[in-house]
């Protein structure tokens, strides 16, 4: 498994996310709330490029909320740009399907740096 | 009382629910459109507003549409709640998750597609046969003879369960004890 460095730390502030490219494969890399996530940049619905999506939160609706509409999760959800379909950052899972999830890669920050391992 | 709740699909050719059906020159195209359309805008309704998730226990019959819209709606309901599940976000599955779980098809008007084990195929997407309902509407024009499941390619217990067992059990009907011939 290859580590790559991606950039220092100060070009990853917490709430944004970047697309980096790693050799052939462009990866999301994700700053939400001071941890880091990695997501591959292509959406198992039909390929889009999920990690240049919005990142933002989601709805919740249930006896919990009083069967009142509210917004949860703010900056933990990614939105496919293409079809809208949300996923989870920090699992990779869609919130509409167990069949739509995306891998992890491993992240991590060292000596400044951010560091991402492919493979 | 736990009876499910069933949806019968218009008392009448209805011209107005769920579209215009007064455009059409004849009966042909009224006939064709109005129940299963009725049929997927109740289903669709039911969804959208949450109601299997406020209702767990809540059981639903769809009768007098047939069955084969059935897995068109779970696919194009499941594709749009993958786009808009932030409207809906009371489903805590997929739609098709709560139809196949929650909800029974009643057979008439019977699909009647040239190659019987493409019924059956289809039975199987909806869920197989625990989910469907033999159902004649004798006596109106386009009544089902009970035989026209009978000739399914299925095996006898599917055939079983569609002609009588699902419906004992979702009405709370006790089953009658089974006639044995023994001897001659």
């Amino acid at each position: 498994m290859a580590e790559h460095i991606v950039g220092p730390v100060a070009d990853f502030p917490p709430g944004t996310h970047r697309v980096v490219q790693v050799g052939r494969i462009e990866i999301g890399i994700f700053n939400v709330d001071g941890a880091f996530h990695a997501l591959p940049n292509i959406c198992p619905h039909q390929f889009g490029p999920l990690c240049e999506g919005t990142v933002n939160g989601t709805t919740a609706c249930s006896a919990v909320t009083g069967w009142q509409f509210a917004w949860v999760r703010q900056g933990e959800v990614v939105t496919c740009p293409w079809h809208g379909i949300e996923f989870d950052i920090a699992t990779g899972q869609a919130l509409a399907s167990p069949r739509l999830k995306v891998r992890k890669y491993t992240v991590a920050v060292e000596e400044g740096y951010v560091k991402v391992s492919v493979g | 009382m736990h009876l499910p709740v069933c949806l019968h699909s218009v008392t009448i050719v209805s011209p107005a629910f769920p579209c215009q059906l007064d455009q059409f020159e004849n009966h042909f195209a009224r006939q064709v459109l109005s129940h299963s359309f009725a049929m997927m805008a109740n289903l669709t309704s039911i969804i959208h507003s949450g109601v299997p998730a406020r209702f767990p226990e809540l059981r639903v019959v769809f009768t007098e549409a047939g069955i084969a819209w059935v897995p068109y709606m779970m696919w194009r309901m499941d594709k749009y709640f993958h786009e808009y599940r932030r409207m809906v976000p009371f489903l805590e599955q997929r739609p098709s998750d709560y139809i196949r779980e929650r909800m029974w098809f009643a057979t008439q008007p019977i699909e009647e597609p040239d190659e019987p084990k493409d019924l059956v195929a289809t039975i199987d997407l909806i869920g197989g046969p625990e989910r469907i309902l033999f159902a004649s509407d004798w006596p109106h024009h386009d009544f089902d003879n009970p035989r026209a499941i009978m000739k399914l390619p299925m095996p006898r217990e599917a055939k079983r369960k569609i002609m009588g067992e699902n419906a004992l059990r979702l009405f709370g009907i006790p089953a009658p004890a089974e006639k044995i011939a023994v001897g001659a």
